[in-house]
Parts: C-alpha cells; sequence; structure tokens
C-alpha cells in the first residue's frame, strides 16, 4: 500500500495544488491542503481503489478542504481588502508599466476570489471544477451529485459569479 | 421524406447550460426554433465565457516540485502503528481539541424551545457523554453540513505562545495549573487557540427538502478558547488541555425541529444519529466522539467531577467538566493511574 500511496501521491500532487491554489490564491497554503488531503488518502480505503475513484476523492476532499480554509481565513470583504493590499507591489517608478500590470492582475484575481466567495459552496465548486477542465460526470462524481445537476449549478453559479464580480468592481468593492 | 420537428418543450436550465458544452441535437433544434431559448442560451453562453476567462486568470503558473512535495510530506507520529485519536503534533492536539468539540455541536445540534417570536436559546456544555463514530469518516457530519447550511467561520490558527501568561492572553481564560506533574515532565511547548464564532444559516436553496420553518434559522457556535501544554517524559508524551465554555444560540426557529432535521440527514450515521437522540439532557450534555476501535473508555471522577477514561493502543486521556471548563489530559507512555493523579492536581 505505500508503493500504491507514493504513486499517486506522484501523480496528483500537483493537481491537488493547482485546483486548491484556484481556491485560494495562496500557493503557499494551496501546497498545505495538497499534504493534508494526501495525508489523509495515505490512511483512506479508497487508496486501494481504482485510480478514477482515488482522483474523485482527491478533488472533493482537496476542494473542500480548500473552502473550510477559506471561510476560516475570510472575515468578511474587509479582511480579503486588506490581504489582498498586503500582496500588491508597490511601485517603482522605473518599473511603474510592468509593476502596474501587475497590480491590475492582482486586483483583477482578488475581485474574482471575492465573486467566487459570495456563491453557495456547491455552485463555487462546479464552477472551478469545470473551469479547471473537469467533465460533468467527473465533476458528479467528485462532488457527490447526480450528472443531470451538473448543468443547473454551473447556469445558476456563472450567473451569479457574473453579477457578483460586475457589482463589486462597479462599487469598487475589490 | 419525414422530417424532424424540433422539440417544442423548452429545455430546462440545466440541458441548456450542459449543450454549450457539449452539442445536444434535440436542443439544437428547439433553439433554432424558440428565441426565447435563443436568448437564454446566448446569455448562458456569455456568463460561461466571462467565467472561463476570470477563473483561468487566478492561475500563478508556478511549477509544483512534487520531489520537494514528498520529502516534506507529514508522517504518523510512530511509524507502523495506528495513530492515537486525540494525538497529532503538539500543534495539532490543539486543533484536533477544538476541532472535536465543534464536530460534537455540528452532529448534535442543540435544542430547546423557542420562548418567544425572535428567541435566543442556548446550549451549554455542563457534562460529557460518549458517542461512537466510524474513523474512516470522521468529518462526515462537518462535511455534510454544508450541504444544507451556509457555513461561516470566525477564527484563528492556534498558535506557539511563550508561556500560560501569553496562553491566557490568547485564549481569553487563565489556564489551571498542574501542581502534581510527574517528576520526569519537562515543558515543551504551550498552544493556545483564541476563541472563534461558527455560524450556520439554514437555506432551501441548499437543502431542497429543509422544512419551510427551518429556512433562515441561524446557529452560533461559540467555541471556546483553549491552551494545550505540551510536556517530554522519560518514553512518552504528556499532554494537558484546557477549554472554555461552549456556548451556541440558535435564532429563528424551533430547536428541537432543526436537531431533528439535521440527525435525520444521510450525512449523520445512523449509529450516530441514534447514540446522540438517546441522550437526554442533551442542552447541557457535550458528546465527545470516540472511534468505535477505540480500545475502551469508561467514566471516572476527577476532583469530584464526572469525567471519562478513554484508552486505546497509542495512549490514553482523561477528560471531564469541571463546571466551569473542559479539561483533558492524555499521554503516551503513560498509564491510566498516572493520567487520573495528574488530572486530579489540576487546580489543586
Amino acid at each position: 500500500m505505500a508503493d500504491r500511496f507514493a504513486e499517486v501521491f506522484r501523480l496528483r500532487y500537483a493537481e491537488v495544488v493547482r485546483l486548491a491554489d484556484r481556491i485560494l490564491g495562496d500557493r503557499a497554503e494551496a501546497e498545505d491542503v495538497a499534504q493534508e488531503t494526501l495525508s489523509k488518502l495515505a490512511e483512506h480505503e479508497v487508496l486501494a481503489r481504482p485510480d478514477d475513484e482515488v482522483r474523485a476523492w482527491l478533488r472533493r476532499v482537496g476542494v473542500n478542504a480548500s473552502f473550510n480554509r477559506l471561510r476560516g481565513r475570510r472575515r468578511g470583504s474587509d479582511r480579503m481588502r486588506r490581504s489582498a493590499a498586503a500582496d500588491r507591489p508597490l511601485l517603482q517608478p522605473d518599473t511603474a508599466g510592468p509593476q502596474l500590470a501587475q497590480m491590475v492582475r492582482a486586483e483583477e484575481r482578488d475581485a474574482v476570489r471575492a465573486a467566487l466567495a459570495r456563491l453557495p459552496e456547491r455552485q463555487r465548486a462546479c464552477l472551478l471544477l469545470r473551469h479547471s477542465g473537469y467533465h460533468y460526470a467527473e465533476i458528479a462524481r467528485a462532488l457527490g451529485i447526480a450528472e443531470g445537476s451538473v448543468g443547473v449549478l454551473l447556469a445558476r453559479g456563472e450567473r451569479a459569479f457574473r453579477s457578483h464580480y460586475e457589482q463589486g468592481t462597479t462599487n469598487g468593492i475589490d | 421524406m419525414a422530417s424532424t420537428r424540433p422539440d417544442l418543450t423548452c429545455p430546462d436550465e440545466g440541458r441548456l447550460r450542459a449543450h454549450v458544452d457539449v452539442t445536444d441535437d434535440t436542443v439544437s433544434a428547439h433553439v433554432e426554433a424558440c428565441a426565447a431559448c435563443a436568448a437564454r442560451l446566448d446569455d448562458l453562453r456569455a456568463s460561461a465565457r466571462f467565467a472561463a476567462r476570470a477563473i483561468a486568470g487566478l492561475d500563478h503558473g508556478a511549477p509544483v516540485d512534487v520531489d520537494a512535495a514528498w520529502a516534506a510530506r507529514p508522517r504518523p507520529v510512530t511509524a507502523g502503528t495506528s495513530r492515537a485519536w486525540w494525538s497529532g503534533t503538539t500543534t495539532g492536539i490543539a486543533a484536533a481539541f477544538v476541532a472535536l468539540l465543534v464536530a460534537a455541536l455540528m452532529v448534535v445540534t442543540p435544542t430547546g424551545r423557542q420562548a418567544a417570536a425572535d428567541f435566543l436559546s442556548q446550549f451549554r456544555a455542563e457534562r460529557l457523554a460518549v458517542v461512537t463514530f466510524d474513523p474512516d469518516e470522521p468529518s462526515a457530519a462537518m462535511e455534510g453540513i454544508d450541504e444544507i447550511a451556509e457555513v461561516e467561520v470566525d477564527d484563528e490558527p492556534p498558535s506557539a505562545v511563550a508561556d500560560l501568561d501569553e496562553a491566557a492572553d490568547v485564549a481569553g481564560f487563565a489556564p489551571t495549573a498542574v501542581s502534581a506533574l510527574p517528576d520526569d515532565a519537562r515543558a515543551d511547548q504551550v498552544v493556545a487557540s483564541p476563541p472563534s464564532t461558527v455560524r450556520l444559516t439554514f437555506r432551501s436553496d441548499l437543502a431542497p427538502d429543509l422544512p419551510e420553518d427551518l429556512d433562515g434559522a441561524k446557529l452560533m457556535v461559540q467555541v471556546p478558547g483553549s491552551v494545550v501544554t505540551t510536556y517530554a517524559l522519560d518514553g512518552g508524551q504528556l499532554f494537558v488541555a484546557e477549554s472554555d465554555q461552549l456556548v451556541v444560540e440558535a435564532q429563528g426557529a424551533d430547536l428541537a425541529d432543526i436537531r431533528t432535521y439535521v440527525l435525520s440527514r444521510p450525512e449523520v450515521p445512523p449509529s450516530l444519529a441514534r447514540q446522540l437522540l438517546a441522550i437526554d439532557d442533551w442542552t447541557a450534555t457535550l458528546p465527545v466522539p470516540v472511534p468505535v476501535d477505540s480500545d475502551a473508555w469508561r467514566e471516572t471522577t476527577i476532583a469530584g467531577h464526572p469525567g471519562l477514561v478513554i484508552t486505546d493502543t497509542m495512549g490514553s486521556g482523561v477528560l471531564w467538566h469541571d463546571g466551569e471548563r473542559i479539561h483533558a489530559v492524555a499521554g503516551t507512555g503513560v498509564d491510566v493511574d498516572r493520567l487520573t493523579r495528574i488530572a486530579d492536581s489540576v487546580g489543586g
């Protein structure tokens, strides 16, 4: 079983990191989530199951762990705003152009995360998984829902996400 | 030659959205003949494109170093043996201790009766009771809560502090002194967790089967601050933990109904639900989850207060409620009699 765990770890670790990173926006924290998720797998019976089941389990547990962390560190939009401001590089006169572009990108990412954070959990997970390249059947398996529900969650989630994003940027929340 | 007539029934939103990703010929034929659905489809496509671009922009693109991650992966406390239910890293036990309490509350949604239209009912833990659970699914109930309620957690992680004075500042209470530590005990680390709040809002859009009168009901779980002191022993470790009062407040619904609904959910294993429903005085009883494969547990008395002794393959722990705070003394390489003597000396 130790060999099996090593195999899955090497195959899936980066995937879990990237998924968590999309949710958390913090690579170091995403790596923590991936370690935590893989460490749960080491002692879980699903490890003995076929690869697609293990992968679905990792996605579900990784997504849940990421959202748990997001909720834990979130203290409303003020907290997110402070965090965004702290991460933002100071402009230097000789590199103002590239830094300005970097700052704009950082602000856009913050706005996207803030809009995502306002979605109900399942809609948010569904959006992130779908736009990370997962198919409907994979999403359904990862979230434990019927495949026919994926389209509904996506439709509602994407509409609400766009609305929250536009509302946030218009109000200057992010 | 027969021609294919478009389906006159407008597809539901989910099917229309799925058509954005994978062409559905039936939907295509319908949309060509239905202006309303064509407009809905355009709107869904626009929102999908918008979300795709936005979410793609979240990537940092930095490579992931899998070799370094493999080398840095967490190892079990003791190789080749199972991990004790209460053990972990010295910082982990504080989190585990708090998580244990939170998990217990999440499962046993506190109960009471609404005294007024805008009522506030309270649960206060005054005693402990063992409930067993399957260790392979320790977080099933927590995960299930997300399915029926919006969960907001307002907390800060545990942190290592210099001494008990600093721990008091973080936890919000002065930890009780232990007067009978073993001679070989050497203070290793003090970890303190500040009080935090978990708010649950039950919502029918998350749980279609949520009873109407529970829609919008709220539970506020005041997770207490806690302090865990770790001591190194010759051939073992000792943990002394203390947690402040647990309080749960509920608003906007009949708590008995909330409890009945939560415990009927499929995420709560039937055996666990049965045990929780069997607790008579549940407005004042904190369930202590113990794995079904734990070697043994029994009731005990610590300094005149009822408590529990729990033993597994890795060690033992003693938990008790002194009427004001919850205490735990646990250890590896320490027998139950010794742990009980230490526990009896807390506050002595």
